[in-house]
C-alpha cells in the first residue's frame, strides 16, 4: 500500500476540514430556521357575554389564537369546545339537517353537541375547555 | 460549418460569441419518428407554461403585497383596478394548472414509454424533482390570494405531514413559521414562491433541457422508427412553436372566458365553508383523505397516507434503478401496469371528488 503523499494529505485535511466546518453551520440554519415559542398566551380569556349566545345557537368565540365553539345546552348549562376539527384542524360548523351537530366541510367528520366524534374521519372528540361564568361574562380555561 | 452573415447583427454576435457553435448544437439532436412521438410534445408545452408562469409571476409581484392584512385587498385591486390585472391573475392561475396537466402528461408518457432506462436516468430523476417543485410552486402560491379556500388548504395541507415520524411536527413549523398560520406563514409561502423555488427550478430544468439536448428523445422498446428522425432544430422546434401557440389559445379562451374567482377574505376564526376543496391535482390526496378512517387497526390514518406518499416518492425516484428488464432493453409489463394503476387510480379520485 503506498503511502499517502503530501496532496493526498492536504486533500483528506480539506475533507474533514468541510465536514466538521459544515455541522455547525446546517444546526445553526436548522435553529434560525425553526419558528421561536409564542408569545405567552392567558390560560383563561373572556370571550364574551352570554346574550352573545342565542339559546339554538353556538357560536364561535376566540380564545387567544384558537376558535372556541360556545353552546348553551337543553340542561341550561354553557358548554366550550375547540372548533377545530381533530382531524386536520378545520373550523367546524354548526349544521341542522339531520338533527343539530358540528360539522366538517373539509373531509366530512361530524361530532354531536357535546363535542363526540360520531362520523368521518376524525380520530378523536373536539376538545373540550372549562367555562366559567362571572355575571353575564364567559371565562373558557382550557383543560 | 460557418455562420451564414446573412444579417448584421447576427454576424457581430457570431464574432464575440459561440453563436454558430449553439447553432450547430442544437442541430446536433434529432428526434425519433414513431406511433408515440406524439407525446414528445408535452415537455415543451410543459416548459412553455413556466414561461408563462414566470412572465405574469413578475407582473403580478409588482402589486401583490404579502401581509395578512393587505395580502386580499391587493389581489383584489389586481382583479379590480389594475389595467389588464384580472387578465394577467387569470392566465396566471389557469397557466398553473394547464402547467401541472402538461407535466403529469409528460411524466405519464414518459414512464409508459420507459424513457427512463440508460442513459437517461438523470433525466428522470430531474424531472421527477421538477414535479415535486411545481406542486410546491402551487401549494405556495395558492396561500397568497389569503382567501378562505387558499386559508383551509394551507391548513390542511401542514397538517397532514405532522404524523410523519422524527421531522414531521417540526418540518411543518418550518413551512408554516409559526404555530398558527399567520404573517409568517404568508411571508414563508411567498418568499418560497417567489424566490427560491423560481431559483432552483431554473436551475433543475436547464439542467433537464441539457441532458436532453445531449442525451435526446428515448424510443420505447420494440418500437419500429417509421422513418428517419427529425432534426430538432429548426425542424421539431416549429412544431414546438405550433404547439405552444395552440397552447397560448387554449390558455387565453380559459382565461377570458372563465376569469379566475376570489373567494371572502380569509378569516382563521369562521367555519370553512362548504364545499371547500384543494385544487384538482391535489383530489386524489384529498379523496384518499376523506375516505381512510381515522384508525386502520392501531395506526392512525393521516400516518397511513403519509407512508403510501413517502413510498410512491421514493419509488418514483428509484424506478430506472428498480425496473431491471427495461434496463435489459427488454419490455417491462409490470411497470407498464402500475403506471396504468397509478393513472386509473388519479382519474378515479378526481372524478370522485368532482361528482360527489
Amino acid at each position: 500500500m503506498n503511502e499517502p503523499n503530501r496532496r493526498d494529505f492536504l486533500k483528506r485535511a480539506f475533507a474533514l476540514w468541510a465536514l466538521i466546518s459544515a455541522v455547525p453551520v446546517v444546526g445553526m440554519l436548522a435553529q434560525y430556521l425553526t419558528p421561536g415559542k409564542a408569545a405567552t398566551t392567558r390560560e383563561t380569556v373572556m370571550v364574551g357575554k352570554t346574550d352573545d349566545i342565542p339559546a339554538d345557537t353556538p357560536k364561535i368565540f376566540r380564545f387567544n389564537k384558537e376558535p372556541v365553539v360556545v353552546l348553551l345546552n337543553p340542561a341550561g348549562q354553557y358548554k366550550a369546545f375547540s372548533a377545530r376539527c381533530t382531524h386536520l384542524g378545520c373550523v367546524v360548523q354548526f349544521q341542522t339537517e339531520g338533527g343539530p351537530h358540528f360539522g366538517c366541510n373539509c373531509h366530512g367528520s361530524q361530532f354531536d353537541m357535546s363535542g363526540k366524534n360520531v362520523a368521518g374521519p376524525a380520530p378523536r372528540p373536539l376538545a373540550p375547555f372549562r367555562v366559567n361564568l362571572d355575571g353575564k361574562s364567559i371565562y373558557l380555561t382550557k383543560v | 460549418m460557418t455562420f451564414p452573415r446573412n444579417s448584421n447583427i447576427l454576424g457581430w454576435l457570431s464574432d464575440r460569441l459561440p453563436v454558430g457553435w449553439l447553432r450547430e448544437a442544437a442541430a446536433a439532436k434529432s428526434v425519433p419518428r414513431h406511433k408515440h412521438s406524439f407525446w414528445y410534445i408535452f415537455g415543451g408545452l410543459t416548459l412553455f407554461f413556466f414561461g408563462v408562469q414566470l412572465v405574469t409571476g413578475l407582473l403580478l409581484a409588482l402589486y401583490y403585497q404579502p401581509s395578512p392584512e393587505h395580502a386580499y385587498e391587493s389581489v383584489a385591486g389586481i382583479v379590480n383596478d389594475v389595467q389588464h390585472g384580472w387578465l394577467v391573475r387569470s392566465i396566471h392561475s389557469w397557466s398553473a394548472n394547464l402547467l401541472v396537466a402538461m407535466l403529469f402528461i409528460h411524466m405519464f408518457s414518459a414512464f409508459l414509454m420507459k424513457a427512463y432506462r440508460k442513459p437517461r436516468e438523470l433525466m428522470w430523476l430531474s424531472g421527477a424533482l421538477l414535479l415535486f417543485l411545481m406542486l410546491g410552486f402551487s401549494f405556495t402560491g395558492f396561500l397568497l390570494p389569503w382567501d378562505t379556500t387558499a386559508y383551509f388548504a394551507t391548513l390542511i395541507g401542514t397538517e397532514v405531514p405532522k404524523t410523519m415520524p422524527i421531522i414531521g411536527t417540526w418540518g411543518v413549523s418550518l413551512i408554516k413559521g409559526a404555530e398558527e398560520i399567520g404573517e409568517a406563514t404568508l411571508t414563508r409561502m411567498y418568499s418560497l414562491h417567489v424566490i427560491y423555488l423560481p431559483l432552483i427550478a431554473l436551475a433543475i430544468i436547464s439542467f433537464h433541457v441539457l441532458l436532453n439536448q445531449l442525451s435526446g428523445s428515448s424510443t420505447p422498446v420494440g418500437t419500429a422508427e417509421r422513418r428517419p428522425p427529425i432534426r430538432f432544430f429548426p425542424n421539431y422546434f416549429y412544431r414546438d412553436l405550433i404547439a405552444w401557440g395552440l397552447g397560448l389559445a387554449a390558455l387565453l379562451v380559459l382565461a377570458t372566458m372563465l376569469p379566475w374567482g376570489l373567494g371572502d377574505k380569509a378569516d382563521p376564526f369562521a367555519s370553512a365553508p362548504s364545499g371547500i376543496r384543494p385544487e384538482w391535482y391535489f383530489w386524489p390526496l384529498y379523496e384518499t383523505l376523506r375516505m381512510i378512517p381515522a384508525q386502520v387497526l392501531w395506526i392512525n390514518g393521516e400516518l397511513i397516507v403519509n407512508l403510501i406518499v413517502g413510498t410512491l416518492t421514493i419509488f418514483w425516484f428509484s424506478v430506472p434503478f428498480i425496473d431491471r428488464r427495461s434496463a435489459r432493453g427488454e419490455r417491462s409489463p409490470v411497470f407498464t401496469a402500475i403506471g396504468v394503476l397509478l393513472i386509473s387510480y388519479m382519474l378515479l379520485t378526481i372524478g370522485l371528488a368532482y361528482f360527489t
